[in-house]
C-alpha cells in the first residue's frame, strides 16, 4: 500500500526539552493506526508533528514523498483540504457559531460554492456526524461531548482523505465514545487514512490494522496491529473507561 | 444579539464613512482658508535687499493682505529677484504703473511689502515686471503720481494727532496751576486786593484741572503703549512750566516760612504764628508736600523727558507715576483749599464713589 | 555566571530577530489584506466595531474634556500676554498634532491591546490557533492581519473624530463657562489648522495603530500552554504598546522639526 505520510528521525523539542527523539514511522493510504501510549510520552505531539502543525527541530515529515515543509502554498493548501484534525478538546472556535465553525474551511477550500450549497454541507455533515448542536449555537453553549461531534463534523466538511484524532472519545461518556468508534470505523471504511491517538485499547483493537507505541518520545513499535499489540500484552491495559496503564 | 454586532458592518461602514466625511471637511475648510483651490496670478518684482522679505511675505495694500511672495533670488547683480502672487480677488488692482515698496519700520518692528496700484486703467498681464520703489523706475512712478500711493498717514502720525489735544490740555492745566500759584503768591505778599476766597477759588478750578488732566492721562498711558518720539519734545515744553511753577512755589514756600512775614499777617490781622498754625501745621506741612510733591513731578517729567528716547515701553509706566503725583498735587491743593483756616482740612480720598451715595454711607 | 549572562544576551537577541520578523510579516500581511480575497473580513469589521465604534464614547469625552480646558485656560492666561490668537495653536498642537494622537493610541491600546492579547492567548492555549492551521488558514493573515489592519484603521477613524470633537465639541462646552465668539473661534481655528498638523497627527495614529496592534498580537501568540500566561500577555502587550508609542511620537516630532 502507498504510504501516504512518513516521519523519518523526528524531533521534537519545546524549549530545551525534547519530546520526540528519532521518530520514524509510515502511514499508509487507507490505514487505521493507533497511536498508544503512556500520557505525556509523545503521542500528541507525534500526531501534530505528523499533521504539520508542529515543526521538527530535525528530521522530515514527507506527504506523497515530498517534504510536508518545503511545499509550496498551493501544495500546502492541497494537503489541508486532503487532511483533518480533530483535537483532544474539539478546539472550535469559540467565537463563532457551529455554522460559522464549519462553513469556514468550506468558504477557505470551496469559494465558488453558494450559500446554499455551504448550508447543504454543513448540515449533511452533521446528520453524518450525529452532531445534534443547534446550528447558531457558540462552541461554549455545547456539552464536551456535543462539541467532540461538532469537531468531528468540522473536520469533515471538505471530504479530506487523511484524518488526524487525538483522543476523539476521552472526556465523553461511554454512549457517546460507542459512537464515536462507530463513526471513525464507517470513515475507516469509507477510504479515509486515519490515524488515532488513543488511550483506549477497546476502541484501537475494533478498528486500528496498525499500532504505533510510544514511549519517552521514542517510537519503540511500529507495525500491524494484532502482532504490535500481542507484543504488548499486559502494557496496554485499560482502565474503567478503557484507558491504558502504558 | 446586541444590535451593533447584528448590525456590525452597517454599523462600521457607517462609522468609517462619516471619519472620511469629516477629514474631508477639515481638508476642505483647511484648503478653503489656505487658498488651495483660488487661482493665484504671478508677477516679479525686484529689490535693493532681501531683508525683511522672505517666501510668504504677505503684500498689503491700505492693510489687506493681497497677495505673497513665492520666491527670492540674489541675481548677478546683488539685486534681489522676488516671484510673488497676487490673488485673484484682487487681481483687478494690478495695473500698469502698480508699484511695489519694501517698507521698514524705523522702530525695528519689522516691515512689510506694500502693494500701490497703477492710476493707468490698463491691467497688466500676469508674470509681467512691477517695479520696487528701491529702483528708479518705481520711484519714477512715484514722483510722477502715476500711482495711488497714499499720503504717509502711518501709525506714528495718527498717533501724534491723537496726542496733541491731551498734552495741550496738559499745558493748559499747567498754566492754570502756575496762575493760581503765582495768584497764591501775590496774596501771601500783601498784594493789595487781592482775596483769600479768590485765592481758594483759584486753587479749587486747578483741582478741577489736574483732575481732569489725571483722566486725560489715563487715556494718554494707553496710547503712549506704543512709540511716541514727538512726545520728547512736548515733555520738554511741559517741564519748562513745571519749573515755572516750581519757582513761584518757592517763594511761596519762602513768604511763609518766614514768621513775621506777611503771611500771618494777612492771615491773622494780630500777626500771631499761633493762629496761622492752629490746624496743627496742617496747612503749612501740606504747602511743603506740595513743594515738594511738585518738585518731584519736575523730576518725574526729566526723567521721563530722558527716557522717552532711548526706552518707549517705559513711558507708560512714567505717565503713570506722573498721574500718581498729579493725584498727591490735587490732595495738597485740595488740603490747601479746605485748610482749616480757609476752610475745614483735607479730606480722605475716595477712590470711586458713587454718583448716587448709598444710604450707608450716610452719616447717622 | 558569565555562561548565563551569555546565554541571556544570545536568547535576548534571538527574541528581538524573531520580533523584528514577526512584525514585519505582520505588517506584510496587514498591507496586502485587501489584495486577497478574504474569508477574515469579518474579523476586520469585528475589530473595527470594537476597537473604534466602541471607544468612541470615551475618546469624545476625553477630547472634550482636554479642549475645554485649553480654550478656558487659554482665553484666561493668553490674553495677559497680548497672545489671544496663540490658543488656537495650542490647541492644535495639543488636540491634533501631540496629544490627539497619543491619547488615541492609549484608549486603543488599553481597550484593544489588551483584549487582542488575551483572545489570541486563550485561542493558543485552547489550540484554536492550531485548529487554524490545521484547515489551511495562516495564523497571520487570518487572525493578525485583520486585526493590525482594523486597529489601525480605528486608530485613524478615531483620531478625526477626537479632532472633531476636541476642536469643536469643545468649543460648545468652553461656551458655557466663557462665552466666545463662534466666527472668532473657528475663524481662529482655520487659520492656524494647516494640512501639516492633519497629516502629522493621521501619520502618527497610523504608525501608533501598528504598534499597539503589533504588540498585542505578538504577545498574544506568545503565550504557550498555560492560561495563567495569559494576563500576563495581556499586560506585556499594555506596558510595550505604551512605551513604543510615546518612543515612535518622540522619533516622529524629532524628524518633523528636524
Amino acid at each position: 500500500m502507498e504510504t501516504v505520510l512518513e516521519l523519518k528521525n523526528v524531533n521534537a523539542e519545546i524549549g530545551s526539552y525534547r519530546i520526540l527523539d528519532d521518530a520514524s514511522v509510515g502511514f499508509s493510504r487507507g490505514s487505521f493506526t493507533a497511536i498508544m501510549g503512556a500520557a505525556g510520552s509523545g503521542k500528541s505531539t507525534l500526531l501534530k508533528v505528523a499533521a504539520g502543525l508542529l515543526i521538527p527541530t530535525g528530521g522530515e515529515v514527507l506527504f506523497e514523498g515530498r517534504n510536508l515543509h518545503h511545499l509550496s502554498r498551493k501544495e500546502e493548501f492541497r494537503f489541508r483540504r486532503e487532511s483533518a484534525f480533530v483535537f483532544q478538546d474539539a478546539a472550535l472556535w469559540s467565537n463563532q457559531t457551529i455554522r460559522e465553525n464549519l462553513e469556514l474551511p468550506l468558504k477557505l477550500h470551496h469559494p465558488e460554492l453558494n450559500a446554499a450549497q455551504m448550508e447543504a454541507i454543513v448540515r449533511r455533515c452533521c446528520e453524518e456526524t450525529g452532531c445534534s448542536a443547534e446550528l447558531g449555537e457558540r462552541p461554549s453553549d455545547l456539552s464536551a461531548g456535543e462539541q467532540k461531534f461538532a469537531a468531528l463534523a468540522r473536520a469533515l466538511v471538505n471530504d479530506p482523505t487523511i484524518l488526524f484524532l487525538d483522543e476523539p472519545t476521552s472526556s465523553i461518556d461511554d454512549t457517546a465514545a460507542r459512537k464515536m468508534y462507530d463513526l471513525i470505523r464507517s470513515l475507516h471504511r469509507g477510504g479515509k487514512t486515519v490515524i488515532v491517538v488513543t488511550h483506549s485499547e477497546t476502541f484501537a483493537s475494533r478498528g486500528a490494522d496498525h499500532l504505533c507505541v510510544v514511549r519517552g518520545g521514542r517510537i519503540v513499535a511500529s507495525g500491524p496491529y494484532r502482532e504490535t499489540a500481542a507484543a504488548f500484552a499486559g502494557q496496554l491495559e485499560t482502565g474503567p473507561k478503557g484507558e491504558t496503564a502504558l | 444579539m446586541k444590535f451593533s454586532i447584528r448590525h456590525a458592518e452597517s454599523v462600521v461602514g457607517g462609522f468609517i464613512l462619516l471619519a472620511a466625511a469629516l477629514l474631508c471637511g477639515i481638508l476642505v475648510m483647511v484648503g478653503a482658508n489656505q487658498r488651495w483651490f483660488a487661482r493665484n496670478y504671478y508677477f516679479h518684482s525686484r529689490f535693493q535687499s532681501g531683508a525683511g522679505i522672505s517666501p510668504g511675505t504677505g503684500i498689503t495694500l491700505k492693510g489687506f493682505t493681497v497677495g505673497k511672495i513665492s520666491k527670492i533670488v540674489l541675481n548677478d547683480n546683488n539685486t534681489v529677484d522676488a516671484d510673488f502672487f497676487i490673488f485673484d480677488s484682487y487681481i483687478g488692482k494690478v495695473r500698469k504703473n502698480s508699484v511695489l515698496e519694501l517698507a521698514t519700520s524705523p522702530l525695528g518692528l519689522g516691515g512689510g511689502l506694500l502693494f500701490y496700484p497703477g492710476k493707468d486703467a490698463e491691467r497688466l498681464p500676469e508674470h509681467s515686471y512691477i517695479p520696487s520703489m528701491d529702483f528708479e523706475d518705481g520711484k519714477s512712478i512715484v514722483e510722477r503720481e502715476l500711482a495711488d500711493v497714499p499720503p504717509r498717514d502711518d501709525t506714528l502720525t495718527r498717533l501724534l494727532a491723537n496726542i496733541n489735544p491731551l498734552v495741550d490740555n496738559i499745558n493748559k492745566t499747567v498754566v492754570n496751576v502756575n496762575k493760581t500759584v503765582t495768584t497764591l503768591n501775590g496774596a501771601l505778599k500783601g498784594d493789595g486786593e487781592t482775596e483769600v476766597g479768590r485765592i481758594v477759588k483759584g486753587i479749587g478750578s486747578t483741582v478741577r484741572g489736574v483732575n481732569g488732566t489725571v483722566a486725560d492721562l489715563d487715556s494718554t498711558v494707553a496710547i503712549v503703549k506704543t512709540e511716541l518720539p514727538g512726545l520728547v519734545e512736548r515733555s520738554n515744553a511741559l517741564l519748562d512750566s513745571l519749573k515755572a511753577i516750581s519757582g513761584n512755589l518757592e517763594q511761596t514756600t519762602a513768604a511763609m516760612r518766614d514768621p513775621t512775614g506777611l503771611v500771618p499777617k494777612l492771615l491773622d490781622p494780630k500777626g500771631s504764628l499761633k493762629t496761622l498754625l492752629d490746624d496743627n501745621g496742617v496747612l503749612f506741612a501740606k504747602i511743603d508736600a506740595m513743594l515738594s510733591d511738585t518738585d518731584k513731578t519736575i523730576k518725574n517729567v526729566e526723567s521721563m523727558t530722558d527716557t522717552l528716547k532711548s526706552s518707549m515701553p517705559e513711558i507708560t509706566s512714567l505717565l503713570a507715576e506722573g498721574k500718581t503725583t498729579l493725584i498727591q498735587t490735587q490732595d495738597v491743593l485740595e488740603g490747601l483749599k479746605n485748610n482749616p483756616l480757609l476752610k475745614g482740612g483735607i479730606p480722605e480720598r475716595k477712590t470711586q464713589e458713587a454718583a448716587q451715595p448709598g444710604y450707608r454711607d450716610e452719616d447717622f | 555566571m558569565i555562561r548565563n549572562l551569555g546565554a541571556a544576551a544570545i536568547r535576548g537577541a534571538a527574541d528581538f530577530f524573531y520580533a523584528i520578523g514577526f512584525f514585519f510579516r505582520v505588517v506584510k500581511n496587514g498591507a496586502l489584506y485587501f489584495r486577497r480575497g478574504q474569508v477574515g473580513f469579518r474579523v476586520l469589521v469585528m475589530q473595527i466595531l470594537f476597537t473604534g465604534v466602541q471607544a468612541l464614547g470615551v475618546s469624545a469625552i476625553i477630547a472634550l474634556s482636554l479642549g475645554a480646558v485649553i480654550i478656558i485656560q487659554g482665553s484666561s492666561l493668553l490674553p495677559q500676554f497680548g497672545q489671544s490668537r496663540l490658543m488656537y495653536t495650542i490647541l492644535i498642537i495639543v488636540i491634533t498634532r501631540e496629544l490627539g494622537p497619543l491619547l488615541t493610541a492609549f484608549i486603543v491600546n488599553a481597550r484593544s491591546g489588551t483584549a487582542i492579547a488575551t483572545e489570541l492567548g486563550t485561542m493558543v492555549v485552547s489550540h484554536e490557533i492550531e485548529a487554524y492551521v490545521s484547515v489551511g488558514l495562516d495564523p497571520i493573515s487570518y487572525l493578525a492581519a485583520p486585526r493590525v489592519v482594523g486597529v489601525t484603521v480605528s486608530m485613524l477613524a478615531l483620531d478625526i473624530y477626537f479632532n472633531v470633537f476636541g476642536l469643536i465639541g469643545s468649543y460648545l462646552v468652553a461656551r458655557l463657562i466663557r462665552p466666545i465668539e463662534f466666527n472668532e473661534y473657528f475663524g481662529g481655528i482655520a487659520a492656524a489648522l494647516t494640512a501639516t498638523d492633519i497629516v502629522s497627527g493621521l501619520l502618527k495614529c497610523f504608525v501608533f495603530g501598528i504598534i499597539v496592534s503589533v504588540t498585542a498580537v505578538y504577545r498574544g501568540f506568545a503565550v504557550q500552554r498555560a492560561s495563567t500566561e495569559i494576563p500576563v500577555a495581556g499586560i506585556k502587550s499594555v506596558g510595550g504598546g505604551f512605551v513604543l508609542c510615546i518612543l515612535a511620537d518622540a522619533v516622529l516630532t524629532l524628524i518633523y522639526y528636524i
